[in-house]
Parts: structure tokens; sequence; C-alpha cells
């Protein structure tokens, strides 16, 4: 089964609710991230969602302007530090605190929509 | 923006007070019609009411607007919403049958319309984009739009559609619809529906939940002015227009000009593209218009045409033809006009309002009228 | 699956009976039908004749039309004085010409004296003045929908190729050439051959009583009387093409259709239905946009048209069964009739429960929406009550149409849509309009 944003969402939810579980995932999502280290290139985590397909597309169209501009400045200067095999001062890492899911938001209406235009193009109709 | 809860508390426990009429009849079809003050003359920016009416049946907090099309399409029924200078109109024409969800979705677009960003780049703007080019690109149109502003300047002289002139910010909207969509500002009406079916689902809908609010509709007879405006435009044939102010008194003998001036009982009628009168709470405007693709000839036309208005005219002639215009109108019509026309003799021009719009060159000023 | 649009929980009885039309026919072969509507403050009375511009010929082509005209220059003053107003429609099988007045009792007789004296008028004692004026007025009207109005042109001409050298393929308004050419004898003789108490039909619609209606027509209306005028050729459809490409103008039009149904076919609403499956659209319209059909998903992914309508049109021997689309997308007018043909297909294959729902219930909406309207009502009722003998009731209709399955939706379209001929039409930018046989082919496929 393909993963949506909408049911990774759902069950990062689902975990953090949970005493039990949120003990044991979240130190590991927090290693996770480290290991990732896209932090240290400037980038939160929404920058690194897939972003070719219409659900993205979507998603970013409707990005305030600021935050879109915000997210193209990052994305250069990642490469950028890519492409001269240097990581960021750490001055200028990405913080956890500021690592917000400013894309998220956009991507759950997205696909909520295409979603329910699936269902609606789906119907069946119940004799009464 | 208010909050939905205070809202909803405040509106249970007051009076159930609306402005309700319902016409039953034999038709298979019922229509079903919501009429706002909240035209252009209400609105704080030039453009904003257009913008509220096109936002209309648009996501709602319990509906998205695809399945309001998808549910309503299955049921049989279509919705429109509508601007002028007075009113925004919300209608849904449905088979009878369906009346409690036609109720329910129209409570539901008054009430809960969520106003998303992004719908307004999407989809409302271009809307509008397309209304205001099909208004552009009539010269008449642009002639009565003239015409407004020149007689009542602001107020009913406020542009109707939405260019950008004034910018309006999607917060504008929001709090506009805050204003305006409250039960003693709205007019609901049905037609083919039964009145006491047609309270009772209002109650069980979202209509129950608008704040009382007051009525915005104005009674004050409002500031006219006279003046003349040109507009030179490649858009069309030419046209040359008149209008005058017409007190709420006056109705009835501008509504018979209107008839006469179009029809065989005046030999200017074969001129005369267009004659109306156009009716609002506190005043009106008469307005004529005539229209050709040679300047030089509308030029003429309109002269002749002052020239024998100006001169006094007995009209009562017209009273059998208006009287019957006007009921046919009231056939189809959610909103009833009633008017006695009885007392309607002779109309004399004085002085009026002049729009000249094409190859404004060839076209008379007002003095030369 | 999802549950139904919520019919269920919301349906509520009929409470009031429909009126229902009622015709009396006359000893003298006039048939008087009416459909009231007490509430309203108006009525309508017309007398509707069967022979429209399909009783026509190449040489009085427009005849109908010049006389509707005559009726308004004739009647217009004195119908203005008592409060009356005139109201024509000219169409393919038949002319109507209804007056509106104001509903009272015994009101009704002055608008029959105004038709009545129309006749009389068109049949001799028209003034050659008022005969040329009429004329002058409608050879210019022409030139302007001519010039002008290109999607009526298209659908004109689609007439006239689908339905060529024969009757229904002359134009309903007539050209220019043909009206300039026609004299006052070419009225005269028009009216006398078609101005029968046999092919005649008086309507009223609004606040008129029926009784009061059959009694003053009893006393006020004298038609010649004389046997239908006989129909001398039969309509036939040709699938062909016609192409006014003009790079001046600033868009596409154009238009395809299939044979559809004559108005008595028993297959008139099933032809009406699947024509709703596709409907129309327009994309300034954000909620046309959102509309459940296939067609127009593929339509807006690749802004193939700006707008489209589907229709089902009928007449006495014949009907068209297609569309017409209007397009700024110039380039991909391949792509438009593509995707729209290859729906077309669907009909017959693979037309969806829900889309067939959904068809039923806009058709209801629209048939049911002309009611209210007095002067439309006499029109429609007229050309129905020549056409079959009786309006239907609308009761009746909406009946028949529940009944419609995707079983009769897929068996109507195997037989007159899957691999049949079509005619073509357009004008505008056209030079992206395939070639017949490559539009052709596209009516049915090699598998699915």
């Amino acid at each position: 089964m393909p993963q949506t944003i909408t049911s990774i969402v759902k069950m990062g939810d689902f975990i953090l609710r949970s005493p039990a579980l949120s003990k044991v995932v979240v130190p590991v999502a927090q290693q996770f991230v480290k290991f990732a280290g896209y932090r240290q290139l400037g980038l939160k985590f929404d920058d690194i969602i897939a972003e070719e397909n219409d659900i993205a597309q979507t998603a970013l169209r409707r990005l305030p302007e600021d935050e879109g501009y915000a997210r193209a400045f990052r994305m250069i200067r990642a490469h950028q530090s890519e492409l001269t095999h240097h990581l960021l001062p750490k001055s200028q890492w990405v913080k956890p605190e500021e690592d917000t899911l400013y894309l998220t938001p956009y991507l759950l209406e997205a696909e909520a929509e295409a979603k329910e235009r699936e269902e609606l193009d789906n119907l069946q109709l119940t004799t009464k | 923006m208010i909050g939905s809860r205070t809202r909803m508390a405040g509106a249970r426990q007051l009076a159930r007070h609306y402005h309700i009429s319902a016409k039953d009849s034999a038709s298979k079809v019922s229509t079903l019609a919501v009429r706002v003050h909240a035209g252009a003359r209400y609105a704080p920016k030039e453009g904003l009411a257009h913008l509220l009416s096109r936002f209309n049946f648009h996501n709602t907090g319990n509906k998205s607007a695809l399945r309001l099309v998808r549910e309503s399409e299955l049921l049989g029924g279509r919705f429109e919403s509508t601007v002028d200078r007075e009113y925004i109109t919300l209608k849904a024409t449905f088979l009878k049958e369906d009346l409690p969800y036609y109720v329910s979705a129209l409570g539901d677009v008054v009430y809960k319309t969520s106003y998303r960003p992004h719908e307004l780049p999407e989809s409302v703007l271009p809307a509008a984009h397309h209304d205001l080019a099909v208004a552009q690109a009539c010269p008449v149109k642009s002639a009565e739009n003239l015409l407004y502003s020149t007689v009542f300047r602001s107020d009913l002289g406020n542009a109707v559609l939405y260019d950008a002139v004034q910018k309006v910010s999607l917060d504008d909207i929001k709090a506009y619809a805050d204003k305006v969509y409250t039960r003693d500002n709205i007019e609901i009406a049905g037609q083919g529906v039964n009145e006491s079916d047609l309270k009772r689902f209002v109650n069980d809908s979202l209509f129950a939940s608008l704040p009382q609010g007051t009525s915005l509709a104005k009674e004050a007879t409002p500031k006219t002015f006279v003046g003349e405006t040109r507009l030179r435009s490649a858009e069309g044939d030419s046209v040359a227009a008149i209008a005058v102010p017409v007190a709420k008194a006056d109705f009835a003998t501008y509504q018979v000009l209107a008839t006469y001036l179009t029809s065989a009982l005046s030999d200017l009628s074969p001129l005369v593209t267009k004659a109306k009168l156009d009716q609002y709470s506190n005043a009106g405007l008469f307005s004529l218009y005539v229209k050709g693709s040679d300047a030089a000839v509308v030029s003429e036309n309109i002269k002749k045409v002052v020239a024998t208005l100006k001169t006094g005219k007995d009209i009562s002639a017209a009273k059998g033809a208006a009287a019957l215009q006007l009921a046919l109108h009231n056939e189809t019509a959610a909103f009833p006009v009633q008017l006695s026309l009885d007392n309607v003799k002779d109309f004399k021009l004085g002085k009026f309002s002049y729009a000249a719009v094409g190859d404004v060159a060839k076209l008379p000023f007002a003095d030369e009228l | 699956m999802l549950r139904s649009a919520t019919r269920s929980v919301f349906k509520r009885g009929l409470v009031t009976p429909a009126s229902k039309p009622v015709v009396t026919e006359l000893s003298n072969g006039i048939k008087v039908a009416t459909l009231t509507n007490e509430q309203s403050a108006a009525a309508t009375v017309g007398v509707v004749f069967g022979s429209g511009s399909a009783s026509e010929n190449p040489y009085n082509n427009g005849v109908s039309n010049v006389l509707a005209h005559l009726f308004h220059s004739e009647g217009a003053q004195q119908a203005a004085k008592a409060g009356i107003q005139l109201s024509t429609k000219t169409a393919r099988d038949y002319q109507s010409y209804v007056a509106s007045f104001a509903a009272g009792s015994g009101a009704v007789s002055k608008p029959l004296d105004l038709l009545q004296s129309h006749i009389s008028a068109a049949l001799e004692s028209s003034s050659d003045a008022a005969t040329a004026g009429a004329l002058a007025k409608t050879a210019k009207e022409v030139a302007a929908f001519e010039a002008s109005n290109h999607p009526g042109r298209v659908l004109e001409h689609l007439h006239a190729t689908a339905f060529q050298n024969t009757p229904l393929g002359l134009p309903v308004r007539g050209t220019v050439e043909s009206i300039e050419a026609l004299e006052k004898a070419d009225l005269q003789t028009h009216a006398r051959y078609h101005f029968h108490n046999s092919n005649a039909v008086i309507v009223g619609s609004g606040n008129v009583a029926h009784d009061e209606l059959v009694k003053a027509v009893e006393s006020q209306i004298s038609l010649q009387s004389g046997d239908k005028p006989v129909e001398k050729k039969k309509s036939s459809f040709l699938g062909s093409e016609v192409r006014l490409r003009d790079d001046t103008l600033p868009k596409a039009w154009i238009a395809i259709a299939a044979e559809g149904e004559p108005v008595t076919s028993p297959n008139y609403y099933v032809a009406k239905v699947a024509a709703q499956v596709f409907g129309s659209y327009a994309e300034a319209e954000p909620a046309s946009r959102l509309q459940g059909v296939k067609l127009i998903d593929e339509v807006q992914e690749y802004h193939l048209c700006d707008s489209f309508d589907h229709y089902s049109l009928s007449y006495k021997d014949a009907g068209l069964w297609g569309f017409s689309a209007e397009t700024s997308n110039i380039h991909q007018i391949d792509d438009l009739t593509h995707f729209t043909l290859k729906q077309w297909n669907r009909l017959s294959i693979s037309v969806t429960e829900q889309e067939v729902a959904r068809a039923k219930s806009l058709l209801k909406l629209q048939l049911g929406s002309v009611a209210a309207d007095s002067v439309k009502l006499a029109h429609s009722l007229g050309a129905e009550t020549l056409a079959l003998g009786a309006a239907p009731d609308l009761t009746r209709v909406f009946e028949k149409i529940d009944n419609i399955t995707v079983k009769d939706v897929k068996a109507w379209a195997s037989d007159r849509l899957w691999d049949q001929d079509i005619a073509i039409a357009g004008t505008g930018k056209i030079e992206g309009l395939l070639d017949y046989m490559r539009l052709r082919n596209d009516m049915s496929m090699m598998r699915w």
C-alpha cells in the first residue's frame, strides 16, 4: 500500500498518544533525524518530502509566498553545501524547534480533496 | 470573526424571526431564493460584494464544493449566486421533493462557508475576472455603470464587479460575510414550496444559527447629482445614454415610461435600444440607451429622443402594457414586484445625467441635447 | 462504498397535485390545449401552426420568419394599447403566435381578436408597406445572425448538412438571399396553404380557464377549413460535413451529431437522458468544473474547450443527437473531438448506474423548469400537441424517465451511436478539425 502523508500523520499521532510507544519511538526518531543530517544542511523535514506529484504540487502552489521563498532559499543553500562537500556552520543548522511542518497541513488538505474526489467519482448508488 | 459557538448560543435563544415568503404551485420544480442586503452599495470596498457572491457555494465547514455539486446533480438541482447594487441573491432550483436538502445546503453556505485562502486565486478570482470581461465587452453595460457613478457617486454608484482597483483581501471578504449574513438582513422566498414546510426546514437548518443582526437596508433618500461622462472605447458599438434618479413615489411613472418608450405606442421605440427602471429600497434610476454601430446616427437619434421627451407626453396609454410586463415578470420572479400604476399620466424630461461610450468624438455633449 | 447522496433521508411526498394539460377538439377540427396556472396574474393564448421552416422550400425559405415579423409590426400598436404583449416563435416543425394579457374574466377576447386579425392579414389584407417593412427587418436580423452568432450558425449548418436536400435542412430563419427574393404573394400563398383548422392548435397557459377559452375560440377564431397540408418529402439523415473556416474569428466553434430520435419515437427520453449524461460545461463557472462527468475531467486537464453542450433535438421525421463546443485552444481540436467521441462510445459499453441516475435527475429538472413561464409554456404546449396529439403530462413523463435503466441507454446507444455516421459543422479557426473519416472512426472501437 502506498503511504500517504495522511496515514503517516495518523500513525504519528497514534504513537504520541500512547506513552509506552512514544517512550520507545520518539528517541529512535530523534536519532534518525540526527543521522539523516538534513538539519546540518539547513533543511526542514518538509523540504525533503518528494514533490514530484500532483498532491505536493497542489500544496506547494497554495503555500504562502514568504514560506515558498524561504523554502527555495533553504534548498539552494543545501545544494551549494552538498556541492562543496561542506556542512553549514553550526550556527546555521536548523534547530529542532525551527523544524516546523510548514507544508504538511497543505499536503493533508490536498490529499483529503483527492480522496474525496476519488470517492465521489466512484460513487455507488444504493437502491432505497 | 465571531466564534461560531457564541453565534449559535445567541441565535437559539432569540425569537425565531425571519423574512420568509412562499408560494405553492403545481409545478414539479421549486426554486428557493435567499436575498441578502449585501450588494455593492453596502460593501466597504468596490467589488467586495462581487467576490463574496462568487465565494458562495464553495467549501463549507460541513461540505466541500465538490460534494455539494455531486450530491445536488444526483438529486436534480442547480445553484447560482448573483450580485447587483442592492442584493446578493443565492438561488437553488430543484425537484420539488428535495426541498429539505436545498434549505439545508443554502443555510450551510450562508452560515459556514470556510473561505479557504487557496479558493480565492484558484476559483473565485478567475470567475470574477470572467464576469468583468463579459460586462466590459458590452457598451450598454459600460454606459449604465457610468451613469450610476455619475448620478449617485458613492452608495448605489459603487462599481459592482471586482476590477482590482481597490484590492480586496480574504479577510475583507470574511468580515463582510459576517456583517451581512444575519437573520434580519436576509429574506428567504420559495416558489412551488409549501410555506409551513419551508419555515420548519429553515428552523432546522443552519439559518437558525445566524446571528439576529440588523437589516442594512437603507430608507433615507440618497443624494443625487447631475453630470456627464464619456468613455472612449473600441469595444463594440457606440452608446449614448441618459439617466434620471427616481424617488420612490415616482416609480410607477417611470416604470410606465420604460414600457412606453420600448413599445409601439411611442414613435421613439425604433430609436431606443433599451429603457428601464431599476428599483431599490430608497431610490431608483431610470435609464435609456441608444446604441448603434455608426456614432453619427446614434448622436442624431439621442438628440431626437431627448428633444421629444423634453416636450412632455401623455404616457398613460402604456399603463396596461406595463402592468402586464410586471405580471409576466412576477410569474417567474422569486421576489415579485408590486407597483400600482393607476395614477400615471404625463411625463416631461427635466434634468438628466448623460453618458457616452464608444466613438465619443462623434457623440454629442450633454449641453448639445 | 459510499452511500447515495442523502436522498432517502430527505425525501418528502408531494402535496399539491400538478395541473395537467387539457385538450379539446372542436367540431371544425381546431384543437384547443391549455395548461392552467391559477396563481399567475397573467395569461397567454396563441395559435400554433404545424408548419415551420421544414414546410418551406428553398425558394420561399424564411417565409415563416417574415410572417412572424409581420405579426409584430402589424399588431404591435393595437396590442400595446390594449395591454397585450406579443411573442412569436418559428421553429422547424411549427410556428407559433401568442399574445399575453392580464388575466380576468372576458379578458381572453381581445387577444383572440388580435390573433384572428393577424391570420387574415397574413392571408390577404396586410398592406404592401407593412410587408416590405417586415421583409427588410427580417433580412437585417438574419444578416446580423449570420455575422455574429457563431454557435447558432454552426447549429444551422449542422442541420443543413445532416439533412441536406430534405426539409429539415433549411435554415429556420431563412437566408438573406432567400428573404430578399420574397414578395407579398409568397407570404399569402404560404399562409393559405398552411393556416388550416386541421393544422392549428389554439393554446392557453397561465391564468386562463379551458372552458372559457374553448367558448371564445368557437365564436372568435375562424380559420380556413381543409386537410392538413401534405409534406412532400421526408427528412433523412446523411453523414456529411460542412466547414466554414474563418481564421479572422477569435475561436473555433464546432458541432458533431449522429442521427437522433424523432419526437414520436419510444426512445425519445432515452436519447435525452443519454445527452444529459455528458450535459453541458462552461469553463468560467467554478461549479460547472466540478460536475461528475468523466469527459469534463479530460477536457479540463488539457483545457480542450471553453464550453460544450450536448443535446438531443427531435423533429417530426428525424432528430439529431450530438454536441456543440466552443474552443479557444484551436491546436487541440483533434483531442477535443477524440475524447468526446470516445466518451460517446462508453454509452454503449460502460456507462454507469450513477451517470444515468444523474442524467435522469438533470433531465427532469430541465423539463420541469419550463413550466413557470406562461409564454414559453404556450410555445411548447402547441408544439407538443401538434406532434403528439396531446401534450404529455409531466407526471407521466417523469415516470417514463424514472423507468429508464442503464440497459436501455446502452441498447439505444449501441443501436444509434455505435459506429454510426455523423454530421460535422464548424466555423472559426477550424484548421485543426480532423477530416470526416478520422472523426467517423472514433464512433467505435476495435477493442475495449
